[in-house]
């Protein structure tokens, strides 16, 4: 019988899931049986089988599901940050020890390389991280965080192997103190950034874009210190558009909600 | 007072002889493949539509249809925005994906602008309304509206199950577009019917369309002609006097912009109100967080619009094209999910989850491109005071029964039965 009595296909999917990240952490993709999963999540194989198609399946899954989301993470710890100082506390995470099940990545990978019934879907999960990482990229660029003129696949494809060669290189193999590599890591962060080095405290320059603008009004909704609206609804920047000390983070919100992407943040020399 | 010519005949006679324009087979029963069969106006889509779009999404990305006398249905932000931004390839002469096209005459004006013009004339049809919808002008609504948010709640009593589609969220916005229009309060029924009409309707037999399309047009010139006799501080008395290109507006053109502004106005704000009480009812950890951070409901609120976009918009296609590797023929529809753009996972991270915190949301629940709606800023006023005043009575809430929650069909989708538990 597929069911568990009292407990939902959802949470029962929720156990499975919670299982096989535990196992295959443990055991690697290849020394784990499904059954083992099973048993672990209490459920019969039948059960299992109704849920995830196939191991290989599973472990995927097992990775969306419980694998660290270090990014949401982060930004839900603060979600004032800019991008590229969201990016910056996760990168000081990387070389720290972590909980076994984060490992997970690890045992995809390794399985990826030998299973193609791992390898397609694994494609998938990694092309979404690296989505999301461009779009992130994308984002920093027009709040003028970083250079627009870098590719953003480029600067996701970067993140990505810092995230997952962490995972690989664990503490115990090398080890690097959290001072040097916060150091190096706000380094390289400084010449990805629009305009060579800035301290973010001065010269910081909004400009709309009128051609661009439709009057969505999300710049004078969330900084209005820095825009104003029109007659008519259209946002305007205040003054000549130079952002005062303090509100350099309000006028990044501000061009990273507009919905035509009218807003540019100019950061001088 | 002299009689206003424009309006002492009906307009509608002196416009001559049936709409040209063709009508197609209508079609209706259930889909096959939402595929190459999809249909906005079967239930399943109205239950849950993100599962179906998602699917798409992935598979397509644009969907095809036989039904309407044929259309696409994009699926991806991407295509949704190529679409919204080329004016030049997609015209706005029909909105709403029915069974029957308007001529190619009817553009660049259209039966309701400027949601219904092209360029050039959209621009100079909308630059008219946009003065009365500026954030600042629908401040002043705020104080009435968030009055008439209590009056509502006052009027549940003692009752521990209410309705807060039908006993709230639709009254709201009901009422702050008849006090802009100036139209009687006690109207508010018959806009509930103008609007399913429309808006829901749209698989009606042809005849049946006209005639409540006549049943709202006459509603609209008895006040018009009210307004004439007796001019008020009102958008109708606005739009009766305004002039464009040094001449008062066409009858038809007065007529369909307050056509407009009453369906466009209502179906949508009550849709979005709705949902997002649906979705905190049903998250209690959303619920708490919002009565613990009430500072954070501009950004939750954000996020309902993304998550639960309530308007789809559509397009027809003005010459054959091979477009996004697809080729579309003059006059099929497009489709234009705004819900679906905002859950494209390429667009937004954690897509399919509703993150009340949300600090980047570019969404496009209100449009992209020259149509922006044009009462966005009305629409977020009436959500954020109808989820203020809410939260700040009903801070406790929960579905009373899952299973009892409907949803209305068509392009605009909101819960039209929200039973709540209240505490």
């Amino acid at each position: 019988m597929g069911r568990i009595a009292g407990v939902t296909a959802a949470e029962t999917r929720e156990r499975l899931l919670g299982a096989a990240a535990e196992i295959f952490a443990e055991r690697g993709y290849d020394g784990t049986r499904v059954a083992d999963i099973a048993a672990a999540a209490g459920v019969s194989n039948g059960a299992l089988y109704s849920h995830f198609a196939s191991k290989a399946e599973l472990l995927i899954q097992a990775l969306r599901a419980h694998g660290r989301q270090m990014l949401a993470e982060a930004f839900a710890a603060d979600p004032g940050l800019s991008i590229t100082d969201l990016l910056l506390v996760v990168g000081r995470w990387l070389p720290l020890r972590r909980d076994a099940r984060e490992y997970l990545v690890v045992e995809a990978l390794v399985a990826a390389r030998r299973d193609d019934d791992v390898a397609r879907p694994m494609r998938s999960y990694i092309g979404e991280r690296a989505d999301m990482l461009a779009d992130l990229m994308r984002a920093a660029q027009s709040a003028g965080e970083l250079d627009p003129a870098l590719s953003p696949n480029a600067l996701a494809h970067f993140c990505l192997l810092l995230a997952m060669g962490s995972a690989l290189v664990t503490p115990d193999l090398h080890a690097v103190g959290p001072e040097e590599w916060a150091a190096l890591l706000a380094r390289v962060v400084t010449g990805l950034a629009s305009t060579g080095p800035h301290d973010g405290s001065d010269g910081m320059k909004l400009q709309i874009d009128t051609d661009r603008c439709q009057g969505h009004g999300r710049c004078y909704d969330l900084a209005p210190d820095l825009f104003g609206e029109d007659d008519e609804g259209y946002g305007q920047v205040l003054g000549d558009g130079t952002v005062p000390p303090g509100k350099e983070q309000e006028a990044r919100l501000a061009a990273a909600n507009c919905p035509e992407r009218a807003i540019s943040v100019l950061e001088e020399q | 007072m002299s009689v206003d010519d424009r309006f002492a005949q009906d307009f509608r006679d002196t416009a001559g002889e049936e709409p040209l324009g063709t009508h197609n087979e209508i079609i209706t029963g259930p889909v096959s493949d939402w595929a190459t069969d999809f249909s906005h106006l079967e239930p399943e889509w109205s239950a849950d539509p993100y599962p179906i779009q998602d699917e798409l999404r992935q598979r397509c990305p644009i969907a095809h249809t036989e039904r309407f006398g044929g259309g696409w249905l994009p699926t991806r932000y991407e295509d949704v925005a190529a679409v919204a931004y080329d004016t030049e390839r997609f015209s706005s002469r029909a909105i709403i994906m029915s069974n029957f096209r308007p001529p190619l005459d009817e553009a660049p004006v259209g039966g309701s602008p400027p949601i219904s013009s092209d360029p050039p004339f959209h621009h100079d049809a909308r630059k008219l309304l946009l003065p009365a919808f500026t954030k600042a002008a629908v401040e002043r609504q705020e104080p009435a509206t968030r009055a008439f948010c209590h009056s509502l709640i006052d009027a549940f009593g003692e009752r521990d199950v209410v309705d807060a589609a039908s006993e709230y969220a639709q009254y709201i916005p009901i009422r702050v577009i008849a006090d802009m229009l100036g139209f009687p309060p006690e109207d508010g029924p018959r806009f509930r019917e103008f609007v399913e009409n429309t808006l829901e309707g749209v698989n009606h037999e042809a005849e049946e369309r006209i005639e409540r399309m006549q049943q709202l047009f006459d509603y609209l010139l008895a006040q018009i002609r009210d307004h004439v006799d007796h001019p008020r501080d009102d958008l109708t008395t606005f739009l009766i006097n305004v002039e464009l290109y040094g001449s008062k507006l066409e009858a038809e053109h007065v007529a369909g912009t307050m056509a407009l502004l009453l369906i466009a106005g209502i179906d949508t704000t009550w849709s979005a109100i709705g949902a997002s009480l649906w979705h905190l009812a049903k998250t209690p950890q959303d619920r708490e967080r919002l009565i613990a951070e009430p500072a954070l409901l501009p950004t939750a609120l954000e996020e309902f619009l993304r998550a639960f976009a309530p308007v789809t918009m559509a397009r027809l296609v003005k010459e054959d094209m091979h477009w996004h590797g697809v080729d579309m023929k003059a006059d099929d529809w497009i489709l234009l999910s705004f819900p679906a753009a905002n859950r494209d996972p390429a667009q937004f991270n954690r897509a399919d989850e509703v993150v009340i915190d949300r600090q980047v949301n570019r969404h496009a629940a209100f449009g992209l491109g020259i149509h922006r709606c044009v009462g966005s800023h009305l629409a977020r006023m009436e959500l954020r005071v109808a989820l203020e005043v809410w939260l700040e009575r009903i801070p406790e809430f929960s579905l009373a029964d899952p299973a009892a929650v409907t949803w209305s069909a068509g392009q605009i989708r909101g819960p039209r039965a929200l039973p709540l538990r209240i505490g």
